[in-house]
């Protein structure tokens, strides 16, 4: 009798069909496009035409194990399975990377110590999944991406911990015009990274590497990325290997099957007479009906009934009224507005008196230079089909491709999205209370007062994608989104979705499509939780009511009648009097605010002497529309692109873009210094930097500085035998720089330095590079702050000489705010030093090797007597020190740490008062010590600060004096926070508290809550530092879930948006009513 | 007298705790096990980013005020009291009650009273500010019912992967929880109704000699404890896999904190060795005290229930991987468990559970797989719970659990060789009808090798 392998998982369904000598009679692999049951009966009805109705069978993958219990088959997990088949074939295989779905596994034989497998966490991010979602969003077909060629020199950062991460950093990538060929090299680099970053718990994978599952076999490009990254990580770890002809690394012969086969293969071993299975087909057909009849405990449809269903139509339906009435004039005078999306590009015609003649909308295909042309002429062409001459007044772009748009197309004006936003709602209902806008990538939602901007809430990448994330859903199951409301309508059931993370939104509807889900259902299901993640998850509201009565609904996802009717039910169950409105152009409301802005732009400065008619005309400096058709451009980015204007040498991107004979440059770099061509253009850039930094101090870049340098503390030398001298004499101290060191290494520097080592050192601050170099050396996935310490270790251990590495385990804090219980750090950071060491002494001690010892005491610096004695303890075994001495080590230490700390908010004072003086505004960073890390803070205080704000950090904040006292004269304590925080025991959530308490009531300084992804800490505070703000109705903007990857257009409109409002409040004067603008 | 509500923990401590409190007079409602929906109901009050027993929790209680709502009762916030767990310690679940006053104030029970244990000396104080005056002797005896029930899951949990007659274990437990909770409610004594149960357990038949994994559960204690939908079941659904759980008492995590606190205090001892001392000697009069009444449990109940680990020997185990003296969450506790089930023979596997970004518990897995590689013997796998992916959660374990059963299988066949046992010559059941209480549940099979088949096979043998 013949067994039966089945595979069944997340994408597709891989069946093999052996005989009784294990031979392969039949196999096959296809997508079962969320049909997994009706592809598992289509298989086993064929199986049954080809071997007869009986045989044993036996099922793997994610699907497996609930079709196996449903039809009395065997189950095997996917991992079993697969290092079943693989030590059947090949017993030589050390490694095994297998790519799922949604599932990645790593299998490793090491010589004596067994086997070890991991499986991905929860998070799918280099699953084939993300390549699926990634090839469609860039509109390639699986054919085009399997023959490109892998190039590692057109590598761009892309996040591959997180599918939506990854979707984020494309998305921003594609719009900078990058080729999608290097969009998908980076996004094989990325997972390839992921990968050996989550799934080898830092083991290295030893040679002889069978690389298994779809996207490993479809892509070669993707193998190619593999070798490069192994290759360099066993040259970097030393590990022997063979060349590369050798094939170390290598895809098997039916490299598809493992699991299936595997699975075959178990279940031989299992007693003859069992799992054998007659007439399955029907059998599942049964288990199906038998899941639905309890799967589904109550109706929900989307209508009670239907005259319900046609008030709604007739109330939301898309609108005809808002048509432009045709005067029949021959020439009209217009202002364009474009707005280059995440997924789509928008253009809209507007006449001088605002009323729009015409709109086009495009999903983005191309390049964003190819898509606005397009929309360009579109539009053109619309509006010539009523006027003989169409007179472009002025032009204003909007969205992720503005600046670049705005330099090819000869722009008025690019304007953030935000205000676009804004803009083009306001037009429409000056009454507006809440407009809510969720295009393809981000959801906005922008909470007025009186006609004035009162909140604003942008989500992060975390939930990005939900538009776009409709659209691709729907595509999968084979409807086009113009289908989606209709489809999802039909559905009386509908599946509960998790909100927050569209990646674990794709793991529920794996969970959903094996409970026997329909296509439709889980439409559904996707429409409704769509308000929860905006309103609970973007917004944090619960209580609707408290933002007012009248809700406008925009963006393109509001097409979507299903997405309306969610919201809308959503909205008015929580507020009873709720007006709702879909915008009559929701698609384009963001390009109608970009030209309105355009209008104002061009016609502020008035001029008597030019007429109406040609101000316009001498005053926009749109190319015209003749010039579109010339328009073209060529990308470069190489060495010769590479910035040489810092040490840092960034790669660069030069997008040429030609117009008939004439050309311009434009250029994608990471700072404004990268924009220049030579050294003039620099000097010029460096000149207006420093005109606006004039005045604009940034207390992280001082504390930068000041922190980590020598501070020459006498060195206690006469209490030294000459024996002793010697092991101090010679010792360079290491210490990384990163974690808790950035607020105390004033403290540990001199104490070594007392003591007489030769030097201390500490390593870089964090820099992509830094942490490129350490890919694959931890096993968790913690906050990033606390992965990229293993990156400043393997830096003093490799790149820097050091004999010593200092690390502390910081249990407690230095005791700074008022509290009945302890100054704890937060347990993160504090373990982290545990963590590094197993990270350097898995396989090896590496430690050990270059002859380094490593020190990670636990220390309690808010208790000055227990921290002497644990630092003693410490040291005397090492130096021979006495206690005398270190008590004078320690002193000196304390002294220098007080001096350095009483410098910086002296100095912090000053410029308080004096912006006070000025009319100015300050920026407070409300983040945890190692935010000043420009590696982690991503380098936003900078921006700021270039933008002439001057930026302080919680620790240079004055803690007495003047400027405190003023502020906090009815407290108890200047330093108390139980009113709004009773659990004070973690000293940096403390201080964060206080700092914000602190900003809220200076009338010149605003807060930015910068928090990292996956922080503990931060996740409790974000409602406590909302209310601080709220009650002083004072404005502070967030970048929360900060994170490796630098989402840099993200942090771009961000920016941008707080620096036009800051702009706003500065103007008037602030004496309006601060206003709270969370972004 | 308001109504006090509590939940969070085993159903077993529930009920007791219940009828505990009975007895002194308050009214007590134990909240019912954390489901999925209180977990939708907590992302939705709760902020964003936390991890789930904040969720579970919250939106347990939430859960369970709307359906006093709806049932039309009146003022919820007077006649209600929320007892919870709390800690001054560096993971967040210090913050939990903040988080839950947040949340109860957004679902509109701002003005709920809710108590938050913290687990210092201060707990009694805090109870009597809030007018729920216990007296020291009666927060001493508030320890039995916690360390009774810890006695009850262990002695189920060991033995209902072997019963013959299916739920018959489960049946044992009820009537034990129903039994000692009339006992708690009357005030009466304890060993009684004990030795009772002890004695029912002789009538239960289990069949020792099913070749089953030993899966010893560690990991953040909320997470581990859970027996509903707040980790998947984890528990009953690994019996159901043919393993048998090896599960943690609670009154371990008090032995943890206890061994915490002291080793803290000694570190200052230096500056009043007086004071140090009288703490010291406090704190240990507690761990006394709870070793003492769990050993006399343990020893009424025949000694089936397994012993607490040594705090020290699991301090000492973890020391080298992560260091004991880092404070917040189960830090070390899982390092050491992880070495002592290995090194101890006490478990084939272990799986570390954990909530989705839990703090303390992600760190320690950062020097598992060093662990892991150490000591060789090891089969180690970490999950987390995000109250959705059941599929990932189980296919994660059941990976692991597929290598933990074929060496529990290898193990018994070695065994048997060595005791020279045929199967197929029924020496087996020739040894086994010797040994009349080799089918007894309340049997205590001497340990010998990790599974309990193999124990027996040692003690038919012997």
């Amino acid at each position: 009798m013949v067994s039966v392998g089945l595979d069944i998982g997340s994408t597709t369904v891989k069946a093999v069909v052996i005989n009784e000598n294990n031979k392969i009679q039949w196999k096959r692999y296809e997508r079962h496009k969320t049909k997994q049951i009706e592809k598992v009966a289509e298989f086993l009805e064929r199986i049954t035409s080809d071997f007869g109705c009986s045989f044993r069978l036996f099922t793997t993958g994610s699907g497996g194990s609930r079709i196996a219990h449903d039809i009395g088959a065997k189950y095997f997990q996917e991992v079993n399975a697969l290092s079943f088949a693989v030590e059947h074939f090949h017993p030589d295989v050390k490694t095994v990377f297998e790519l799922g779905g949604q599932d990645a596994k790593f299998i490793s034989w090491r010589d004596g110590k067994g086997k070890f497998s991991t499986m991905n966490d929860r998070c799918a991010g280099g699953t084939g999944a993300t390549v699926d979602r990634i090839i469609m969003k860039l509109n390639l077909s699986e054919d085009r991406v399997s023959r490109m060629t892998y190039s590692p020199d057109k590598i761009y950062p892309v996040a591959g911990k997180c599918g939506v991460f990854a979707e984020t950093d494309i998305n921003s990538l594609q719009k900078q015009g990058i080729p999608e060929e290097a969009l998908i090299f980076s996004l094989f680099h990325a997972i390839v990274e992921q990968n050996l970053a989550v799934l080898a718990r830092g083991f290295t994978p030893e040679p002889g590497v069978l690389l298994l599952g779809g996207p490993n076999v479809f892509f070669p490009a993707l193998k190619d990325a593999w070798e490069e990254r192994l290759f360099a990580l066993w040259r970097e770890r030393n590990t022997p290997y063979q060349d590369i002809s050798d094939n170390c690394i290598y895809i098997p012969e039916n490299a598809l099957f493992y699991g299936a086969y595997g699975a075959a293969l178990l279940g031989c071993m299992e007693n003859e007479s069992t799992y054998i299975v007659n007439n399955v087909s029907g059998l599942l057909r049964n288990a199906e009906l038998k899941k639905k009849s309890h799967l589904k405990p109550k109706k929900s449809p989307f209508f009670r009934n239907k005259s319900e269903k046609e008030t709604f139509y007739k109330s939301y339906s898309r609108r005809t009224t808002a048509q432009y009435t045709f005067c029949g004039r021959k020439k009209i005078d217009v202002f364009i507005g474009i707005d280059g999306g995440s997924t789509s590009t928008k253009g809209v015609l507007l006449d001088s008196n605002e009323q729009v003649i015409c709109s086009a909308y495009k999903l983005s295909e191309e390049n964003p230079l190819i898509d606005a042309r397009d929309i360009l002429i579109e539009l053109k062409n619309k509006a010539e089909a009523s006027w003989s001459e169409v007179i472009v007044q002025g032009i204003g772009f909007t969205g992720y491709a503005k600046d670049l748009l705005n330099e090819a197309y000869g722009g008025d004006t690019a304007i953030v999205e935000t205000v676009a936003h804004t803009l083009g709602a306001l037009k429409y209902f000056p009454d507006a209370d809440v407009i809510c806008d969720v295009g393809g990538q981000d959801i906005k939602v922008i909470i007025l007062s009186e006609g004035t901007v009162k909140d604003f809430r942008l989500n992060t990448q975390c939930s990005a994608g939900n538009g776009y994330y409709l659209q691709s859903t729907a595509e999968r199951f084979g409807y086009s989104i113009d289908e989606y409301a209709e489809t999802a309508f039909k559905a009386e059931y509908a599946p509960s979705f998790n909100f927050g993370c569209a990646v674990f939104m794709e793991s529920d509807i794996v969970n959903f499509q094996q409970l026997g889900w329909k296509a439709h259902e889980i439409m559904a299901g996707l429409a409704k939780v769509l308000p929860l993640n905006i309103w609970l998850y973007v917004v944090q509201e619960p209580n609707l009511s408290r933002l007012g009565r009248v809700f406008i609904l925009q963006g393109g996802t509001h097409n979507n009648l299903a997405v309306v009717k969610t919201q809308v039910d959503f909205i008015r169950l929580r507020v009873k009097e709720a007006q709702i409105y879909v915008h009559p152009f929701n698609e384009v409301a963001g390009a109608i605010g970009a030209a309105l802005e355009a209008k104002r732009i061009t016609h502020t400065a008035s001029d008597p002497l030019i007429s109406h008619e040609k101000r316009g005309i001498e005053k926009t400096k749109f190319i015209g529309f003749n010039s579109l058709s010339d328009i073209n451009y060529t990308a470069k980015r190489d060495e010769e692109t590479r910035c040489t204007f810092c040490k840092n040498n960034c790669s660069r991107t030069f997008i040429t873009i030609h117009s008939g004979e004439s050309s311009r440059k434009y250029i994608i770099s990471n700072c404004e210094k990268g924009q220049a061509q030579n050294g003039s253009e620099l000097k010029k850039i460096i000149h207006n930097i420093e005109k606006k930094r004039n005045n604009a101090v940034n207390f992280v870049q001082i504390s930068n500085k000041e922190a980590f340098r020598s501070y020459s503390p006498p060195v206690i030398l006469h209490k030294f035998k000459k024996n002793k001298r010697a092991s101090i004499k010679e010792a360079v101290i290491g210490i990384p720089k990163t974690l808790n060191i950035y607020s105390t290494a004033p403290f540990f520097g001199t104490y070594f330095e007392s003591l007489g080592v030769k030097k201390v050192i500490f390593s870089d601050f964090t820099s992509e590079e830094l942490y490129r170099k350490t890919g694959g050396r931890g096993s968790i996935d913690p906050c990033f702050p606390s992965k990229v310490a293993i990156s400043h270790i393997y830096d003093l251990i490799y790149n820097k000489t050091v004999t010593h590495i200092f690390f502390p385990c910081i249990r407690m804090l230095r005791d700074e705010i008022y509290t009945r219980e302890f100054h704890w750090a937060c347990p993160v950071v504090a373990a982290t030093p545990e963590v590094v060491k197993a990270a350097f002494t898995l396989e090896k001690n590496e430690f050990f090797e270059r002859q380094i010892m490593y020190f990670n005491p636990v220390l309690d610096m808010a208790e000055l007597d227990v921290l002497e004695r644990q630092m003693y303890a410490e040291f005397k075994p090492v130096f021979n020190i006495s206690k005398k001495e270190n008590k004078k080590a320690i002193q000196y230490a304390l002294n220098i740490w007080n001096n350095y700390l009483y410098e910086l908010q002296t100095k912090a004072e000053k410029v308080l008062i004096e912006i006070e003086k000025k009319g100015d505004i300050g920026i407070v960073s409300l983040g945890r010590p190692y935010h000043n890390d420009p590696g982690i803070n991503h380098g936003i205080l900078n921006q700021l600060n270039k933008c002439g704000y001057p930026i302080f950090t919680v620790e240079s904040l004055p803690r007495e004096g003047f400027v405190i006292n003023g502020l906090f004269s009815k407290e108890l304590h200047t330093l108390y926070i139980q009113d709004v925080w009773p659990r004070s025991f973690s000293e940096n959530t403390s201080l964060k508290i206080w700092a914000a308490k602190f900003t809220a009531r200076h009338p010149n300084l605003i807060a930015i809550d910068l928090s990292s992804f996956r922080c503990g800490h931060d996740a409790p505070l974000y409602s406590v530092i909302d209310n601080i703000f709220n009650q002083a109705s004072s404005p502070y903007f967030t970048f929360h879930e900060i994170d490796e990857n630098k989402p840099i257009g993200s942090i771009k409109l961000r920016v941008e948006t707080i620096d036009y409002f800051l702009k706003r409040l500065k103007e008037e004067a602030l004496e309006c009513k601060k206003s709270s603008l969370a972004v | 007298m308001q109504k006090v509500l509590f939940g969070g923990l085993t159903k077993a401590h529930e009920i007791l705790f219940k009828g505990f409190f009975k007895h002194l007079g308050y009214v007590v409602e134990s909240l019912p096990e954390p489901d999925n929906e209180a977990l939708k109901i907590g992302k939705i009050y709760c902020n964003k980013g936390q991890c789930n027993p904040v969720y579970y929790t919250a939106g347990n209680i939430i859960k369970y005020l709307f359906n006093l709502r709806n049932r039309g009762e009146k003022d919820i916030d007077k006649n209600y009291l929320f007892i919870t767990a709390s800690s001054y310690g560096p993971c967040r679940f210090g913050m939990y009650e903040t988080e839950y006053r947040r949340a109860l104030k957004e679902a509109g029970f701002g003005n709920l009273t809710i108590i938050a244990l913290q687990q210092d000396e201060a707990l009694l104080n805090n109870l009597k500010e809030k007018g729920f005056n216990l007296s020291r002797n009666e927060f001493f005896r508030l320890l039995k019912p916690l360390i009774l029930a810890d006695l009850i899951n262990n002695i189920f949990y060991k033995t209902k992967p072997y019963e013959i007659i299916s739920a018959s274990m489960d049946k044992w437990k009820e009537k034990s929880l129903h039994k000692l909770y009339q006992a708690l409610k009357g005030g009466s004594s304890l060993v009684k109704p004990i030795r009772q149960l002890k004695k029912d357990l002789d009538h239960i038949e289990l069949d020792y000699f099913r070749t089953k994994p030993k899966v010893k559960i560690t990991g953040e204690f909320f997470s581990q404890i859970q027996e509903g939908e707040a980790n998947y079941r984890l528990l009953g659904w690994l019996v159901e896999e043919g393993a048998e759980p090896v599960v943690e008492p609670i009154t371990t995590w008090l032995d943890y904190l206890i061994r915490g606190k002291i080793h803290f205090t000694r570190e200052r001892a230096f500056r009043s060795r007086a004071n140090a001392g009288k703490i010291i000697l406090t704190i240990s009069i507690l761990k006394l005290y709870i070793h003492t009444v769990y050993r006399l449990y343990r020893f009424l109940f025949g000694n089936k229930p397994d012993l607490l680990t040594s705090q020290k020997k699991l301090a000492e185990y973890a020391k080298n991987y992560y260091s004991p003296k880092l404070m917040g969450g189960e830090g070390h506790l899982e390092v050491g468990e992880h070495i002592y089930n290995i090194k101890h023979k006490k478990a084939h596997m272990v799986i570390s559970v954990k909530p989705f970004g839990c703090m303390s518990s992600t760190q320690s897995d950062g020097v598992q797989t060093k662990v892991a590689y150490d000591l060789k013997e090891s089969l180690f796998v970490s999950v987390d719970t995000s109250g959705d992916a059941e599929v990932n959660f189980k296919s994660r374990v059941l990976m692991k659990l597929h290598e933990a059963r074929i060496k529990a299988t290898m193990e018994y066949e070695t065994v048997k060789k060595r005791l020279h046992l045929h199967i197929d010559n029924n020496d087996i059941e020739r040894l086994k009808a010797k040994k009349s209480d080799i089918k007894k549940a309340s049997l205590v099979l001497p340990q010998q090798g990790t599974s309990t088949a193999v124990n027996a096979l040692y003690f038919i043998s012997s």
